[in-house]
């Protein structure tokens, strides 16, 4: 995305909160493709990240009116997405979990939740601060996120060294 | 595959939720001032319906546009002046005279009118944009807390509180008005 196209969003966004419900289908088409590339390059089933970015979107839209104009509504945007990411795993986690042995994790559940619910929220700011990167940062830290297998070659350990340079430059100008 | 224009309908109508949400977060305030208006004891039924205006005044408003959300902020406080004022004259147990006759507690509502009238101008055109937009709402909003105060007092208080808060607003207008030509 554009710093331009960012900046258009971000007004179009203000203007609705405003009151300008003229600026709904501008902010509606330019972030729909947004918040779906994001929840796409998060979660692994197409269907599941549809599902979060409509999430999503709703969430944004009903937020829209106590939404703080000084700080970038895209931005604002992708962290509900990244929440609604998490929530979405976590709902296909437990999915799996309701297998047969669901029932052998039942102890210390209080606390094994508690534990679960902080690591999630930590997972969602990051992505959040992920989803501001740019995209080849995104996807560079995707794969280390994800356990995915990591391709050795130089260049890409340069870029990934680099993405990880820039999410600390950002999550230490963001969450201090 | 998503379909695209009933997730539009369901956005647009999720933000006007939202935004009913946030502009009935202020009944709160409307219910405290207008306990404290029924507080006094005197015509409970007149209150209970300017409560009731002021509910419907403040919500519609803060639901129009953000102009208006700025007009019951500003509007809010400001009429609360002669509202307190009534509410003090009131405790004491004053009473206002018959409509056309001008007594100390009417000029004690006037004098807070016209506190309030002025405020309600100096602090709707702060700021570059929208000043026309927030002026008359937050005008209306002061006007109707103002109302609330004065109620018990009788028509000649209410009255002569509201006129001063108009005018006084008007007349503080005029300088603004010709500084921004």
């Amino acid at each position: 995305m554009t710093p331009a196209l960012r900046r258009t969003i971000h007004v179009a966004m203000v203007r609705f909160a405003d009151g300008d419900r003229a600026a709904f289908r501008e902010i509606f088409e330019a972030l729909w493709p947004v918040l779906l590339a994001f929840s796409a390059r998060m979660l692994s089933t197409r269907a599941d990240a549809e599902d979060a970015a409509q999430r999503a979107l709703l969430k944004v839209f009903s937020r829209i009116a106590d939404m703080d104009r000084t700080r970038d509504g895209v931005a604002w945007a992708v962290t509900i997405a990244a929440y609604e990411v998490m929530t979405t795993r976590r709902m296909s986690m437990r999915r799996r979990e309701q297998g047969t042995d669901g029932l052998a994790s039942m102890a210390d559940e209080r606390l094994l939740a508690d534990e679960q619910m902080a690591r999630d929220e930590m997972r969602a700011a990051v992505w959040a601060t992920i989803g501001e990167l740019p995209e080849r940062d995104q996807e560079a830290l995707a794969v280390m996120l994800d356990d995915r297998p990591v391709a050795g070659s130089e260049t890409t350990r340069k870029r990934r060294y680099r993405a990880l340079q820039r999410f600390r430059a950002l999550w230490g100008k963001s969450n201090g | 595959m998503v379909d695209l224009d009933r997730l539009a309908v369901q956005a647009r109508r999720a933000s006007e939720w939202g935004r009913a949400r946030m502009a009935l977060r202020v009944s709160a305030v409307v219910a405290a001032l207008t306990l404290v208006s029924l507080a006094s004891g005197t015509a409970p039924g007149a209150c209970a319906s300017g409560g009731l205006a002021l509910f419907a005044a403040t919500v519609a408003l803060r639901f129009w546009h953000q102009s208006g959300v700025e007009a019951v902020r500003i509007g809010l406080p400001l009429g609360a002046i002669p509202l307190a004022a009534g509410i003090v004259l009131q405790r004491m147990g004053v009473k206002c005279g018959s409509l056309g006759e001008f007594s100390q507690p009417e000029l004690l509502c006037v004098l807070a009118g016209a506190i309030a009238g002025a405020s309600v101008t100096v602090w709707a055109a702060r700021g570059p944009i929208d000043r026309l937009r927030r002026w008359p709402p937050a005008l209306l909003v002061a006007s109707l807390t103002a109302m609330l105060g004065c109620l018990g007092l009788g028509v000649s208080a209410m009255l002569a509180t509201l006129a001063t808060l108009v005018m006084s607003s008007a007349v503080a207008w005029i300088p603004l008005a010709a500084r921004t030509r």
